[in-house]
């Protein structure tokens, strides 16, 4: 994994997320959008990585595999990059400007 | 006093004048019309309802009027009603023997619209002991059918259409006004609670025939006593179906619910909080059913929610 040539996310402005958790399933609202979201348990994962501080997708996976005791194989790199692009197409995150 | 305490003459021409006020439980509607049939029948669907001469706060102003024409033609050749909410006119003209759904709707129409107070959720609510039972529906569901059921058979009615729950304490407020029947549930109801007073059938609405249920006195009387959810079951009438309650995920339930809300996005954070505590809160199913005997026994077995569920 090439970190230096990745984009970096973090949340996208204005996004303030309230999460509520029932067994493995996860719901976030977020009070920036307005928008209410239905997680699953590596989803969230993901998200909450994310909320704590940006990252490129490499080092996501290091935190989330690290975080669930995962191998930081190339299945969760698809399934990450698969999550983060589902995050930027609902408004959920960005990419840093710098 | 209660409206059908009044003389039949004096709410006739109070609605014909000024409006007659009736104290539904958390709004007072004051109701203005002219049409004869409409007066009768809401006397006697609100017989149990506080009825006040006017004067005091009024949350909603719902006039039901035939509409001029001009020179009158209109009115005459095609009978009609028309509802006018304040200055709003939401609905379209329709034959004045749909006056009743006409009125009920518009009184939904200004509490989904106008209010915000509480967490609206579109949802037959019926209580037990303290515990309130939470059906959310769409139209079709038997939502309403399982409503007149269960409140003719020892279930407290707060609401065939609203849950209308308060975001401070997660409680639920009674609006236990009456139940909307259509098509075959209209006999089916007649059949299984004899004494129920039921209005005239309005054939032709869009959604078929339509007929409203008085809600029982006791349920009026306790119009003020408010409920905690203990349930969130998500019906499903099906054909010779075996009576079934199916677990559903909270978080599925979540989104039902909030699918249901007339007002969860505009409450925005509030709306969040009190659904996901009121979820937090509950035990939800789906259940399909096909039988009301069968309804009655499972929903009055249905375990209450431990503390921490």
């Amino acid at each position: 994994m090439d970190s230096a040539s990745e984009l970096e996310w973090e949340l996208a402005e204005g996004s303030r997320l309230h999460w509520v958790s029932w067994d493995d399933e996860y719901v976030v609202f977020d009070e920036g959008s307005g928008n209410t979201h239905l997680l699953d348990f590596l989803t969230a994962e993901v998200l909450k990585a994310l909320e704590q501080s940006r990252g490129a997708v490499p080092a996501l996976i290091e935190r989330v595999a690290a975080r669930l005791d995962l191998d930081p194989d190339a299945d969760l790199e698809r399934r990450i990059r698969e999550v983060v692009e589902r995050f930027r197409e609902a408004g959920l995150v960005e990419p840093t400007l710098s | 006093m209660k409206l059908g305490e009044l003389a039949p003459r004096d709410v006739a021409d109070r609605m014909k004048g000024q409006g007659l006020d009736l104290d539904t439980g958390p709004f007072v509607v004051r109701i203005e019309t002219p049409i004869t049939d409409l007066v009768d029948e809401i006397r006697s669907l609100y017989h149990d309802f506080p009825a006040d001469a006017g004067g005091g706060l009024v949350d909603f102003h719902v006039a039901v009027r035939r509409p001029a024409g001009p020179f009158g033609v209109r009115r005459w050749l095609r009978r009609q009603a028309i509802a006018y909410l304040d200055d709003i006119r939401p609905f379209e003209p329709l034959p004045i023997h749909m006056a009743v759904p006409m009125l009920e709707s518009s009184i939904n129409w200004c509490a989904a619209n106008q209010t915000n107070q509480y967490v609206m959720i579109h949802a037959a609510v019926l209580e037990r002991r303290g515990s309130a039972l939470v059906l959310p529906g769409i139209t079709g569901a038997g939502k309403s059918t399982l409503c007149a059921s269960l409140a003719y058979r020892g279930w407290r009615l707060l609401s065939d259409e609203f849950a209308l729950i308060q975001p401070a304490d997660g409680q639920i407020a009674a609006w236990p006004r009456p139940i909307s029947l259509k098509n075959v549930s209209i006999d089916l109801i007649r059949g299984w609670a004899p004494d129920a007073c039921i209005g005239k059938s309005v054939p032709n609405t869009n959604k078929g025939t339509i007929a409203y249920v008085r809600p029982p006195s006791e349920s009026v009387r306790r119009a003020v006593d408010r409920a905690i959810p203990a349930w969130v079951v998500f019906p499903t009438f099906e054909k010779g179906a075996a009576g079934r309650l199916t677990p559903l995920p909270k978080a599925r339930a979540f989104f039902r619910l909030a699918d249901c809300s007339f007002n969860y996005q505009a409450l925005g954070i509030q709306g969040f909080q009190t659904l996901s505590r009121m979820i937090s809160a509950c035990n939800t199913f789906e259940f399909r059913y096909s039988s009301l005997d069968d309804a009655l026994g499972l929903l009055g077995a249905l375990p209450l929610p431990s503390p921490r569920s």
